[in-house]
């Protein structure tokens, strides 16, 4: 039962250069996946990328998945674009444009701040995204497996 | 305040336009009541509408008759345009509607419902699917649907007017990205190609099997078989095949078993992109039994620039002498283009094509005319936002 503490999962996803060679050549900003579903600490790089190419719709506790990402005008979104897109911001737009359209998934949220963006994922149950900016302390840290 | 400036410019607008517009309003007014309350990105309880328009025009060059070299006509197109709506109704449902406005020949337009379903996600990876959809039977319609933005080319292969069904009233189980090669599968029952979106004159049902891989990133590779009866050859709701029946007064009015293996494979990568689908479509009639047509459609684009992609396609359908559906034919057509991206909402595309006949069917009741050459000098602005 969710207390009116709303208790965030933070996993800690610091990633080294031999995991993901792209990201050597981005910024030096800690990569944090934010959710407050519990699974996302059994996630695997695999089933990251999954969720943010909007190939998941439902969590194990049922409730749905809502990607959230930063706007394309901002660099998180650029950076996002690296994680999974080989930094093409073009084929991130082009990927979720063409699987929503399909019906195949559904429509990531995009906000402008990070702050809004964390905001967002403590007010709907099923959000996840993925934070540059430093953790809140009271969030609990996962490392992802 | 789009519709408050239409409102006021009402009476300059053409009858015909006015008609053509009354019929969409009322045709897709929930849709429209769905768009007007689109909810702010930020909500508490997560429930997300989405309104998107798509669209598309045209500058065409077209030579009908091959006895002039500079064309016999050209002209500006209006193509269609497409409202897109998509909402979240809870965790496990949603709702997707797309209706099309086009124009027709006479001048005047018509509004179709295209799309208009709902979705209940029983598990992360599977789903029941009721309402009107595109068939699953090929990549093209399952993925491009009725979008030129996303087309590679300018136009969709000729099989579509032909052989597929384009949509279908029903149900529909579908699996998505299931194990390592993100294995998918769709079952489809429904309305078959003599419907219409309201009625169907028998317990007689389609039934689409497709399955697909995707073995590497923006690749797929899919196999399909769809099965119907039309009763009485009728020309319904889903086929888009009128324009290459016969007239009616020497149509086949019997029923025809009606069978299409299609196999279809796609890689769009960052340098090359090819398409490839195949059907072989048996058309079976107690006059004169069973006619086999093979229909092929092979893509190939080459990018250039971060923007620019050239591209190439054959597109070549062979109806049986046999074939009491659509009328014998053995044509190919082929063409080439260029595509410019402005952005992933903004594309341009020319094209030249070129449509011929390979060989001549054989003289029949059933065969009204040869096809004739054609050439086709095209310019498309596709735009989504």
């Amino acid at each position: 039962m969710v207390s009116k503490q709303i208790w965030m999962l933070v996993g800690a996803f610091i990633l080294s250069m031999n995991v993901h060679p792209v990201l050597s050549q981005s910024s030096s900003a800690k990569w944090t996946v934010v959710s407050n579903q519990s699974e996302i600490s059994q996630l695997s790089w695999r089933d990251l990328e999954s969720i943010f190419l909007g190939e998941r719709e439902l969590w194990k506790s049922g409730q749905q998945v809502i990607v959230v990402m930063p706007a394309s005008k901002t660099p998180e979104c650029q950076w996002l674009a690296d994680l999974f897109f080989d930094g093409n911001l073009t084929s991130l737009q082009k990927h979720w444009l063409s699987v929503v359209f399909q019906g195949r998934s559904r429509p990531p949220v995009f906000l402008d701040q990070e702050d809004e963006i964390i905001r967002y994922v403590e007010q709907n149950p099923g959000a996840i995204a993925i934070v540059f900016s430093s953790i809140p302390h009271r969030l609990y840290t996962w490392e992802l497996q | 305040m789009i519709l408050l400036s239409l409102f006021t410019q009402w009476k300059s607008v053409p009858i015909g336009l006015q008609q053509a517009f009354t019929s969409f309003v009322y045709g897709c007014c929930p849709c429209l009541l769905v768009g007007a309350f689109s909810l702010a990105p930020i909500s508490s309880k997560a429930q997300k509408t989405e309104v998107r328009f798509f669209g598309h025009q045209e500058f065409a060059v077209l030579d009908l008759t091959s006895a002039n070299p500079f064309g016999d006509q050209s002209q500006f197109v209006i193509g269609e345009q497409d409202l897109f709506i998509n909402s979240q109704l809870n965790d496990r449902i949603s709702f997707l509607g797309e209706t099309v406005i086009r124009p027709k020949s006479d001048g005047l337009f018509e509004a179709s419902i295209e799309r208009a379903r709902l979705k209940y996600a029983l598990h992360s990876q599977h789903s029941i699917i009721v309402g009107k959809m595109h068939t699953p039977v090929n990549y093209w319609n399952d993925v491009y649907h009725h979008g030129r933005l996303f087309y590679p080319t300018v136009d969709r292969p000729r099989f579509f007017t032909m052989v597929v069904p384009l949509h279908t009233m029903g149900i529909r189980f579908q699996g998505q990205n299931l194990g390592k090669l993100k294995f998918g599968y769709d079952v489809l029952l429904g309305n078959g190609i003599s419907s219409t979106d309201i009625l169907d004159m028998s317990h007689q049902k389609s039934l689409t099997l497709a399955a697909h891989i995707k073995p590497k990133r923006n690749m797929r590779l899919g196999l399909s078989y769809y099965r119907d009866l039309i009763e009485e050859n009728r020309i319904g709701a889903h086929s888009g095949h009128g324009s290459n029946m016969p007239m009616m007064e020497n149509r086949y009015q019997g029923d025809i078993a009606y069978d299409i293996f299609s196999l279809s494979f796609a890689s769009f990568q960052a340098k090359n992109e090819i398409l490839l689908e195949l059907a072989y479509n048996l058309s079976s009639s107690d006059s004169l039994g069973q006619a086999r047509n093979f229909l092929s459609y092979a893509y190939y684009g080459r990018r250039l620039f971060e923007r620019e992609v050239i591209y190439g396609f054959v597109d070549y359908s062979k109806i049986s002498d046999l074939d009491l559906h659509v009328m014998p034919q053995d044509r190919i057509k082929f063409g080439f283009g260029i595509r410019h991206e402005f952005s992933h909402l903004v594309v341009a595309k020319i094209e030249f094509n070129r449509s011929t006949n390979v060989s001549t069917p054989a003289m029949g009741m059933h065969t009204m005319h040869m096809l004739p050459n054609r050439n086709n000098l095209l310019i498309q602005l596709a735009y989504g936002f």
